[in-house]
């Protein structure tokens, strides 16, 4: 039943691809009681809320009533929440057109516009959306390069495409981590909001800075908890998606709905320690990058070959707590906190210390076709962690297009891969 | 890459012999040479190797064919170079210096923060992202480079650019081909700069008692990125066309920089102009670089664009859907792999490019 109705509304949404029925949808679903009945098909509490606020937050964004920006992946979103600014991330939503089966028809526009195949399909998709369309349109466009440069090209693209060149900001993150990167990146962060609230006609709201601040602190808390809640885990909650996070982690930061989403999943999880491990002890995973977003069956045939993730990279808390009283300042540190900023030694640093956190077996390594800044680094991450004892394998694929997806080929070598894990 | 033509043995059999002090190896137009050669080191730019199976094992099958000959390059001559120069221009390279430490972890190594737009504050950090540069070629080396030193070599430097670009004139008017201007650019880059520049005027000397042969053909213009291709060049110098003006990172954004001393700082001023020199496309304002490549063909009299890009270059390939739409003639694009290059294909798209332009 529940499957029934999420298969209609997929291919409702394909037959009718335009952005007017985008928005009716979500003017529908969006609405409390619906909201509710739809969460109701959701299995875990998690998975429910992810999916409620998400869809909270797209409409809100396709409604149009207070100025819509997109973002890039990276940004710290606590200031488009304190701006009052209702984000827009585009990759995230280029996920949902893998997962909404559309990705063949965004990709196949972007193509038509001359958008290489060599490009990330994050973004192609993303651009073939835009120039179908789909999306709502901007009143902003703010991109960063953290962590690649397709992100900054493709953004400016769209800021051409809306005739928005003048409000399109690029937050340039600077290689190295000291002084004189901070100070540039908080005056860069500084000017764009000042710009920004000029444009609309505001004062810079520092103190809505400040709030949105505060709940970043709390949602990063109960992240925190739910990262150390994982630790203890002796299987993969039922219904639990850890890859699935992605807007409530970055889009979201700032807002309440993100502290609940943690809060609720750390609750959630911790219903599920304290529990036996099953006599057979299952093998436990690190999972570097990302994942597909259609339908695939990965993670149905590692749980067969008796393995768990213990846990995604893309998960880990890299900021430290933000100051409210220094927005700014705070933001940027946590900008340039990042571990796919500059050197590769940050990203393996990080990686070695989940291994050892999570009580890793393996890593799995998601190399998904045009991330140069990913797959530029695999044989490194590989070697570091070979050197610390953790076999890894990579996994070749692509994260939106399901035609570079095989399941035999995939199968055969997770297989070989799990044997070798003992 | 290929057998250099007479003009390279020719004119600059010296300054390509000379290796006066400890060779470093550098990348990227944004990593001011001055600073190298005022450090005490012989720049010599980083061309990448032919075969470069060996990087193979490095980095994946979709990565940059420059970046991947180069680490095949730094991995042969790791013996050879002291030092090498890198900046963080691309995610691409990025990588590399993460390799060159990894796996060359010997070799001293450094990676020049460059900031992707022109402010007041983006010159103020990149002022100090180049001292910082400094310093570490200072420890490096050793001795006592200061900014005397660096004033010394900025004269140099300018006086090469100054050259070079002559030599672009010349090479407009059909007083040499191509590929002679595209080599001569290069010896530039890997030559002992001080018997360079003199070999260089004794070049634009006898070239000014040439015949001006400028033919009939399209004025073309080529952009592109960091486009090293000798059979590519060979090509565009035997069609009856003329490449009135290259934008790419081995030619005219390499050279035509001028560095004029401001507020008394060595820093700003080498900051200032090595971010106001015509801009790569990693760049984050891709409207101004539209703008400078159809002034210039306006400006020039350029009838079409050949856009040449080394493939899964981001940078490049976001690029071209822009300026393809913006533009107001015609466009060729040639994608390029150093491996799979197919003399007859490129020239036959050219050449039915030209038929339907001119
Ligand atoms: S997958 Fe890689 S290239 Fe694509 S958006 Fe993410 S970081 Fe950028
Ligand atoms: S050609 Fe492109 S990918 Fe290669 S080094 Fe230059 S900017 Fe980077």
């Amino acid at each position: 039943m529940v499957k029934n109705i999420k298969e209609k509304i997929k291919k409702d949404i394909k037959n009718n691809l335009n952005q007017k029925y985008i928005k009716r949808f979500l003017s529908i679903a969006a609405k409390r009681p619906l909201l509710m009945l739809l969460g109701t098909t959701f299995k875990s509490q998690s998975d429910r809320l992810l999916n409620l606020y998400s869809i909270q937050a797209m409409g809100k964004a396709y409604k149009n009533s207070s100025p819509v920006a997109y973002g890039s992946l990276f940004l710290p979103y606590e200031l488009f929440h304190g701006l009052g600014l209702v984000p827009f991330l585009p990759e995230v939503l280029a996920g949902f057109t893998a997962g909404m089966g559309i990705a063949e028809q965004t990709l196949k526009e972007a193509n038509s516009k001359w958008y290489s195949p060599d490009l990330c399909t994050f973004h192609r998709s993303a651009s073939g959306a835009v120039e179908l369309d789909l999306f709502p349109k901007p009143r902003f466009i703010i991109v960063t390069n953290l962590a690649c440069d397709a992100a900054q090209k493709a953004f400016y693209l769209y800021a051409k495409k809306f005739g928005l060149e003048k409000n399109f900001y690029h937050v340039d993150v600077p290689y190295h981590y000291d002084q004189d990167s901070i100070s540039y990146l908080s005056g860069q962060l500084k000017n764009i909001c000042t710009d920004i609230c000029s444009k609309l006609g505001r004062d810079l709201d520092i103190e809505g800075l400040g709030r949105a601040i505060d709940y970043s602190n709390q949602f990063r808390h109960w992240g925190l908890k739910v990262n150390q809640t994982r630790k203890k885990l002796y299987s993969y909650p039922p219904d639990y998606n850890g890859l699935n996070f992605i807007l409530p982690f970055h889009g979201m930061a700032g807002t309440k709905d993100a502290v609940t989403i943690y809060r609720e999943m750390y609750r959630e999880l911790e219903s599920y320690t304290g529990g036996r491990a099953s006599s057979k002890r299952q093998k436990r995973l690190i999972w570097l990058h990302l994942k597909p977003y259609y339908k695939n069956e990965i993670f149905e045939l590692l749980k067969k070959d008796g393995c768990m993730i213990a846990f995604e990279e893309i998960n880990h808390i890299y900021w430290p707590k933000l100051d409210p009283d220094n927005p700014f300042y705070s933001l940027a540190v946590k900008l340039l906190s990042h571990y796919l900023r500059g050197s590769i030694e940050n990203r393996a640093r990080v990686i070695e210390n989940l291994a050892k956190d999570y009580s890793a077996d393996g890593a799995l390594f998601f190399s998904h076709w045009g991330c140069r800044q990913n797959n530029g680094s695999i044989r490194i991450l590989k070697d570091r962690l070979k050197a610390a004892g953790i076999p890894t394998l990579a996994i070749d694929g692509d994260c939106v297009d399901k035609n570079n997806y095989s399941k035999g080929q995939l199968s055969t070598r997770l297989q070989a891969f799990i044997e070798l894990l003992g | 890459m290929g057998a250099d033509t007479d003009i390279i043995k020719k004119y600059f059999k010296k300054s390509l012999a000379g290796t006066k002090g400890p060779v470093i190896g550098w990348m990227c137009t944004y990593a001011p040479v001055e600073l190298m050669h005022a450090a005490g080191f012989m720049p010599r730019r980083i061309y990448g190797i032919e075969d470069f199976k060996k990087a193979d094992g490095y980095l994946p099958i979709n990565f940059c064919p420059y970046l991947k000959s180069s680490l095949a390059q730094l991995l042969k001559e790791k013996d050879i170079l002291a030092c090498a120069a890198f900046a963080n221009s691309c995610d691409g390279s990025r990588r590399l210096f993460d390799m060159s430490r990894e796996y060359l972890a010997r070799m001293p190594a450094y990676i020049i923060d460059v900031p992707r737009s022109v402010s007041v504050a983006s010159v103020d950090f990149y002022k100090k992202s180049i001292k910082k540069f400094f310093y570490f070629l200072k420890d490096t080396k050793g001795g006592k480079a200061g900014e005397e030193d660096i004033l010394v070599s900025i004269d140099l430097f300018n006086r090469i650019r100054k050259s070079l670009g002559d030599l672009k004139i010349l090479s407009v008017q059909g007083r040499l081909s191509f590929i002679d201007y595209c080599k001569v650019v290069r010896c530039s880059a890997v030559s002992d700069p001080v018997l360079f520049i003199e070999e260089l005027n004794r070049l634009l000397e006898a070239l000014s008692s040439n015949d001006s042969r400028q033919k009939d053909g399209a004025r073309l213009m080529l952009v592109g990125n960091f486009i090293n291709e000798d059979r590519l060049f060979k090509i565009l110098s035997e069609l009856d066309i003329n490449i009135v003006d290259d934008d790419l990172c081995t030619t005219k954004r390499y050279y035509d920089n001028k560095v004029v001393l401001e507020k008394e700082d060595v820093f700003y001023s080498l900051a200032k102009s090595y971010l106001g020199k015509p801009a790569c496309m990693r760049m984050s304002d891709m409207g101004a670089k539209v703008r400078t490549i159809k002034e210039a063909a306006s400006a020039k009299d350029i009838s079409a664009i050949i856009f040449a890009s080394l493939k899964f270059c981001d940078n490049t390939l976001y690029f071209y859907p822009l300026l393809k739409e913006e533009l107001d003639i015609p466009i060729l694009n040639i994608e390029l792999e150093y491996n799979n290059f197919s003399e007859g294909q490129v020239k036959t798209r050219i050449e039915a490019f030209l038929e339907m332009i001119w």
